[in-house]
C-alpha cells in the first residue's frame, strides 16, 4: 500500500502503549479547570468559591456562539477561581475543586430523543470538544449552515503522532461506543454514509471496530501509517480525494471530520446524559511505566506521571500533546486539559533550533510538507522580518504539523519561525 | 516541578536523525563502490589523485579559515567531498599537481569566495572547469590500461560511432565495456556498474532525490534517441551517470522545489546532449551542469509550487 497523500515523514513511532490497557487515573487532591479548554470565548463561572458541586454539574458557560461549557469532573467544594498560569503561556482563570470522593454513575436512560436538534444541543450542554487536540467546539461543527449539506462522515481513527496511543485504546475498548456516536453524528448533519480513516500500525483497533459495523453505509479504510495522516485536511483527502480549498473548512466541500473520541463523548452525552469530564491520555516517554490512562479533565500532569511510576530520570521537557505538535509545559502542576490526549516526558530531547540561515538546501524540507509549501523560504523571510514576502509563499497555509522541522538535517527551527510569520500576518 | 527546571521549547519535540553531518557522511561512503573502481581500472595511481585533491582541499580550507577568516580550524565534510569529486573527474595521467591545484581554486573560489555554504556553483565542477581551461592538454591526455587512448565519446565524435563499435567489436561488446568501465576516461566516471551501486545506496539512505538524476537521463537519453544518435552509449558514456549522480544532486547549488528538480535534471540533460553533439568538445556535462547552476535562483523563483487546496478566487 502505497502512503496516500504527498509528503510527510516517517517517524520511530515508539507506541510502545498500544497495547496496555486502560487504566484510571487516581482522582488527584485538586482538579483544576481553567475557563477555556476550547476555541473561542472563554467561559464564566457558575459557582463561587465555597459551592458545593455534584459530578458533571455544570459550573461554567458562555454566552459566546463560539463557545464550550465547562462540567466539574468530580463531586467536591469549590476551593477557589483565581488566574493561574496555563500551558498557552497567558494566565487563565480557573475553578479549583477539592473532590470529596462521592460520585454516582452515568447509566443508559430511557430513550433519547435523537432528532437533530437534540443531538446537537446535547453536544453542546455535555462541553464536547475536538478531543483530537483542536478542541474546536463540536455541537458548532455539527450545526450546518443551511446553504450547505453533508454527505459524508470523516471519522478520525489515525493518530499519527508517535507515542500517543489513546485513541487506539478507545478503539479496542469502546468501539460500541464510537460507532454510535457515529451515528449520532451522521443523524446531526443528515449526511448518508461514513468513513473510518485509521492507520495500519492499529490492526487491533481495526478489527475491534470492523465488529461494530454492520451496515453498508458506514466503512473503516485501512491508511498507510504516515504522519501527518490524521490531520484533517490530509485525511479527507486520503479518503475521499477531494481537496479542502484553502481558508474553507471541510463542510464546504460537504464533509464533516470528527476524532473517535468526540464520537465516544458524543454517545455519552446522548445516551447516558454525561458531560465531558474524563477522557483517556496516554503518558508515554520517559516514565517507569509508559500508560494509558483514563482521566478525570484537571487533573495535574504530576498526578499522572505518578501514576506511571513518576519519572524514570530527570525530565526537560513535559509536553501536553505528542512529540510533532504538542506544547512544553513551564510546569508540571499543569491541569490536563480536554484536548490533551497524550503526555511526554522527555529527559534527552533533541534540540530543533538553528536559524534559517543555516540551511543547506537539500529540500528535504519541502519533500516532508503535507502541502506543498517551501518551509525554509517562509521561515528565511520571517528571519529577515519580510512578512509580506512570507505572505506570497503561502505561510497562511502552513498547520504547522512540524514534518518539515523534523526533516531538516541543519536543525532549523523551521516551525518556530513559520509561526512567527502567521502571527505577524494575522495581525495586519 | 516548578519553572525554571522543565524547558519551554516549541514543537516538534522530536526530529530526524539524519543530520548534515550524517548526510555528507553517508555520502562519501556512496563514494567507495566508484573509488575501487577506479583503482582496479586505473591502477593504484588513482588513489594518489584523490589523496592530493582531498588534502589539497582540506590544506586551503584550514589556511583560509587561519589566515583570512580568522576563525576556528576544522575540516568540513563538504570539503572532503569536494576534494573526492574533484579527483574523481579527472584523466588517470595528470601529474599529482593538477588536482592539486584544482581542489585549492575550487575551494577558494567556489566555496569560499562565494561564502561557505552559500555556492552557486558546484565547487568541483568549477575546479574541473579551471583546470581544462588551464592546461587542455594534461586534462585530456587519456589512457585505458596504461595506454593512451581516447575517450568512446572522443573517438566517436572524431571519427564516427560505427567506426567505435567496430573497435569493440559489437554493440553489445561496447555496450560492456561502458557498463563495467572498460574504457578510458575520468578515473571515476568509465564504470556505470559502480555508479549505479552508488546511486542505489544514496536514494535508499535518503541523501539525493530521485528527481535530479532521473530527469537527467531521461532527458538525454530521449534527446540523444531523437537527434539520432545511440541513447544507450551516451548514457553510459562520459560522466553524465556520475554527474547525474553525484554532482547535478549537489543540495547547494540545486533548485529546491519539486518541479524545479525535475526542471533542472532535463535541462541538464538536454544541454549536455547537445555540447556532446553540436559544440566543440565531445564531453559537456561539466558545462550543461554549471549554465544550470547560474539558473537555480529563476528555477526557483518561477516554480513555487501552490498550496495544496489552493483555488483560484
Amino acid at each position: 500500500m502505497f502512503s496516500s497523500f504527498v509528503g510527510g515523514i516517517n517517524p520511530e513511532y515508539k507506541k510502545l502503549t498500544s497495547g496496555s490497557p486502560i487504566e484510571q487515573a487516581k482522582i488527584p487532591e485538586r482538579i483544576f479547570l481553567p475557563l477555556k479548554q476550547h476555541i473561542g470565548a472563554p467561559c464564566t463561572p457558575l459557582i463561587k468559591k465555597g459551592d458545593k458541586v455534584m459530578i458533571g454539574q455544570k459550573i461554567a458557560d458562555s454566552k459566546e456562539p463560539v463557545s464550550a461549557p465547562i462540567h466539574s469532573p468530580v463531586s467536591g467544594i469549590v476551593e477557589e477561581i483565581k488566574l493561574m498560569p496555563s500551558q498557552f503561556g497567558h494566565d487563565i482563570i480557573s475553578i479549583i475543586i477539592r473532590p470529596s470522593g462521592d460520585e454516582h454513575e452515568f447509566k443508559k436512560s430511557g430513550n433519547p430523543n435523537l432528532s437533530r436538534h437534540s443531538i446537537i444541543h446535547a453536544v453542546r450542554e455535555a462541553g464536547i470538544v475536538g478531543l483530537g487536540g483542536a478542541m474546536f467546539p463540536a455541537y458548532l461543527k455539527l450545526s450546518i449552515a443551511k446553504d450547505k449539506a453533508i454527505d459524508t462522515v470523516v471519522l478520525n481513527g489515525c493518530e499519527c503522532e508517535p507515542y500517543i496511543t489513546a485513541d487506539d485504546a478507545l478503539m479496542q475498548h469502546n468501539a460500541h461506543e464510537i460507532i454510535e456516536g457515529l451515528r449520532l453524528i451522521m443523524r446531526a448533519v443528515d449526511a448518508r454514509r461514513a468513513i473510518i480513516g485509521i492507520e495500519d500500525n492499529k490492526k487491533n483497533a481495526i478489527r475491534s471496530m470492523q465488529k461494530e459495523i454492520s451496515d453498508e453505509n458506514i466503512r473503516i479504510v485501512t491508511l498507510k501509517t504516515r504522519y501527518p495522516q490524521g490531520a484533517e485536511k490530509t485525511l479527507i483527502y486520503s479518503l475521499l480525494k477531494r481537496k479542502v480549498p484553502s481558508g474553507s473548512l471541510p463542510q464546504d466541500i460537504g464533509v464533516v471530520c470528527n476524532n473517535v473520541a468526540t464520537a465516544k463523548a458524543i454517545y455519552d452525552a446522548v445516551y447516558l446524559n454525561k458531560p465531558l469530564i474524563e477522557r483517556i491520555v496516554t503518558v508515554a516517554g520517559d516514565v517507569k511505566q509508559p500508560k494509558n490512562l483514563l482521566v478525570r479533565i484537571g487533573t495535574p500532569v504530576k498526578s499522572l506521571i505518578n501514576d506511571c511510576g513518576s519519572y524514570s530520570s530527570a525530565p526537560k521537557r513535559v509536553i501536553a500533546g505528542g512529540p510533532m505538535m504538542g506544547i512544553a509545559l513551564q510546569d508540571d502542576n499543569m491541569p490536563l486539559i480536554k484536548g490533551t490526549n497524550c503526555i511526554l516526558v522527555q529527559s534527552s530531547p533533541v534540540y530543533v533550533s538553528n536559524l534559517p540561515s543555516e540551511c543547506i538546501r537539500c529540500s528535504k524540507c519541502v519533500d516532508a510538507c503535507p502541502v506543498n509549501l517551501i518551509p525554509i523560504a517562509i521561515a528565511s523571510f520571517s528571519e529577515k522580518n519580510n512578512f509580506e514576502a512570507a505572505k506570497s509563499v503561502y505561510a497562511m497555509d502552513c498547520y504547522e504539523c512540524g514534518a518539515c522541522a523534523y526533516a531538516c538535517p541543519q536543525k532549523i527551527a523551521l516551525v518556530e519561525y513559520i509561526r512567527r510569520a502567521k502571527n505577524e500576518i494575522r495581525k495586519s | 516541578m516548578k519553572s525554571g527546571n522543565l524547558e519551554l521549547a516549541q514543537s516538534p519535540h522530536i526530529s530526524s536523525r539524519l543530520t548534515s553531518e550524517k548526510l555528507k557522511l553517508l555520502f562519501i561512503l556512496s563514494l567507495v563502490p566508484v573509488i575501487i573502481a577506479s583503482v582496479y581500472f586505473f591502477g593504484f595511481y588513482s588513489l594518489l589523485i584523490i589523496l592530493s585533491s582531498t588534502i589539497s582541499a582540506s590544506l586551503t580550507e584550514l589556511i583560509i579559515q587561519r589566515f583570512f577568516l580568522k576563525s576556528k580550524l576544522g575540516i568540513r565534510p563538504g570539503t572532503v567531498i569536494t576534494g573526492l569529486l574533484l579527483g574523481l573527474i579527472l584523466p588517470s595521467t595528470v601529474p599529482l599537481w593538477i588536482p592539486a591545484i584544482g581542489s585549492c581554486f575550487a575551494i577558494a573560489i567556489a566555496k569560499y569566495a562565494f561564502g561557505v555554504g552559500n555556492n552557486i556553483f558546484n565547487p568541483a565542477l568549477v575546479g574541473r572547469a579551471f583546470l581544462v581551461a588551464s592546461w587542455p592538454v594534461l586534462m585530456t591526455s587519456w589512457a585505458a590500461d596504461a595506454v593512451t587512448s581516447a575517450t568512446p565519446l572522443a573517438f566517436s565524435k572524431l571519427n564516427s560511432f560505427s567506426s567505435l563499435v567496430q573497435a569493440h567489436g559489437s554493440k553489445l561488446a561496447l555496450y560492456k565495456s561502458l557498463f563495467i568501465g572498460n574504457v578510458s576516461g575520468s578515473i571515476g566516471e568509465t564504470s556505470a556498474l559502480a555508479i549505479i551501486i552508488s546511486a542505489i545506496f544514496l536514494l535508499y539512505a535518503g541523501v539525493i532525490d530521485w528527481r535530479i538524476p532521473s530527469a537527467y537521463v531521461a532527458s538525454s537519453f530521449i534527446l540523444s534517441f531523437i537527434l539520432g544518435q545511440d541513447p544507450v552509449f551516451h548514457l553510459l558514456s562520459g560522466s553524465l551517470l556520475f554527474a547525474a549522480v553525484f554532482m547535478a544532486t549537489d543540495y547547494m547549488s540545486s533548485p529546491l522545489t519539486k518541479s524545479g528538480r525535475i526542471i533542472f535534471g532535463l535541462c541538464c540533460g538536454i544541454l549536455t546532449i547537445l555540447i556532446r553533439i553540436y559544440a566543440g568538445a565531445p564531453e559537456g556535462v561539466t558545462y550543461a551542469i554549471l549554465l544550470m547552476n547560474a539558473l537555480v535562483p529563476l528555477i526557483d523563483r518561477f516554480t513555487v509550487p501552490k498550496p495544496f487546496g489552493w483555488m483560484r478566487k
